[in-house]
């Protein structure tokens, strides 16, 4: 696989992803207000990530963003010392 | 330059509904303090209306509530302060911009051209969750709150006197702590409401002189 191809298919995987959690983790009368891009609910969240457009990447860069936090340990450091103050 | 906030309230839409009704607390907190206020409210939220205020009052607290870009600061449905027309407005003043993405061009172009001036803002989307069972009253969404009173703590710690830095610190510890009590709880959704709380934690910027204090 090249190196394009590579990235593709992590951003892919990524839309899989982020789309999975919204649709079993997100309770339906909650909506999520992103910058100027205005206020989304679950089923337009989802389409914006599936379509891959402007708002579906601000959407994927945030979990992609936090899911790197969580796993490099910046997430749990910034909490324990939060929490121990 | 004289001691007082200028505070933009914006209500065209229900991201700004939110901003300008999640801002009372604030402005609670300045008359509490005898501190001078000077709102723009609604469609007063523009340009030559700040422009205006600015020139006439010379507060040295400005805090934004609205849309944006990396070079544009949005009030009522129009631009309040926009990159190459009227940023000098906010040399040598403390700047709190809630509004997305000021923080990656605009601020720093502020804070170039004044040494004096303090620019707190986001460099990515501020993200918050609304629950729509209380999208008319949003004072009694306690969704949005876990996002925006940790960003209210920033204008109300430097109304206490607090030093910029101070307050963004303590801004910045209040979404870790919401993010535990999220966490802890077990909330239903809180994955996803801890995601977009570190969102706007990793996103605050604070740029130029960081020591600035109002009082």
């Amino acid at each position: 696989m090249t190196y394009e191809e590579t990235g593709s298919k992590i951003n892919e995987d990524l839309q899989k992803l982020v789309a999975f959690r919204i649709e079993t983790l997100l309770p339906p009368n909650l909506k999520l207000s992103v910058g100027s891009y205005g206020s989304f609910s679950k089923e337009e969240l989802i389409e914006h990530i599936q379509k891959g457009d402007e708002i579906g990447q601000a959407i994927m860069e945030s979990h992609r963003s936090f899911m790197k936090a969580l796993m490099s340990g910046e997430f749990t450091d910034a909490l324990v010392s939060a929490v121990q103050e | 330059m004289k001691t007082g906030m200028i505070i933009t309230m914006p209500r065209h839409d229900q991201v700004t509904e939110y901003l300008s009704q999640f801002s009372a607390e604030i402005i609670e907190e300045a008359d509490s303090k005898g501190i001078s206020v000077r709102r723009l409210e609604d469609s007063e939220a523009n340009s030559e209306s700040f422009e205006k205020a600015v020139k006439k009052l010379d507060y040295n607290f400005l805090f934004f509530n609205g849309h944006g870009s990396s070079t544009e600061i949005m009030g009522h449905k129009t631009w309040i302060i926009m990159l190459g027309k009227n940023e000098s407005l906010l040399h040598d003043r403390i700047t709190y911009a809630r509004s997305c993405d000021a923080g990656r061009t605009l601020g720093f172009k502020i804070i170039q051209d004044s040494q004096r001036a303090c620019f707190i803002g986001y460099n990515k989307p501020f993200q918050f969750y609304t629950d729509d069972n209380w999208s008319s009253t949003p004072l009694k969404d306690n969704k949005a709150r876990l996002f925006l009173e940790p960003s209210n703590i920033i204008p109300i710690s430097i109304l206490k006197g607090n030093s910029a830095i101070v307050a963004c610190d303590k801004s910045k510890k209040a979404f870790m702590k919401n993010i535990h009590k999220l966490l802890k709880e077990r909330t239903e959704g809180a994955y996803l409401l801890a995601g977009a709380l570190w969102n706007n934690y990793t996103a605050q910027v604070i740029l130029g002189n960081n020591k600035a204090r109002m009082i």
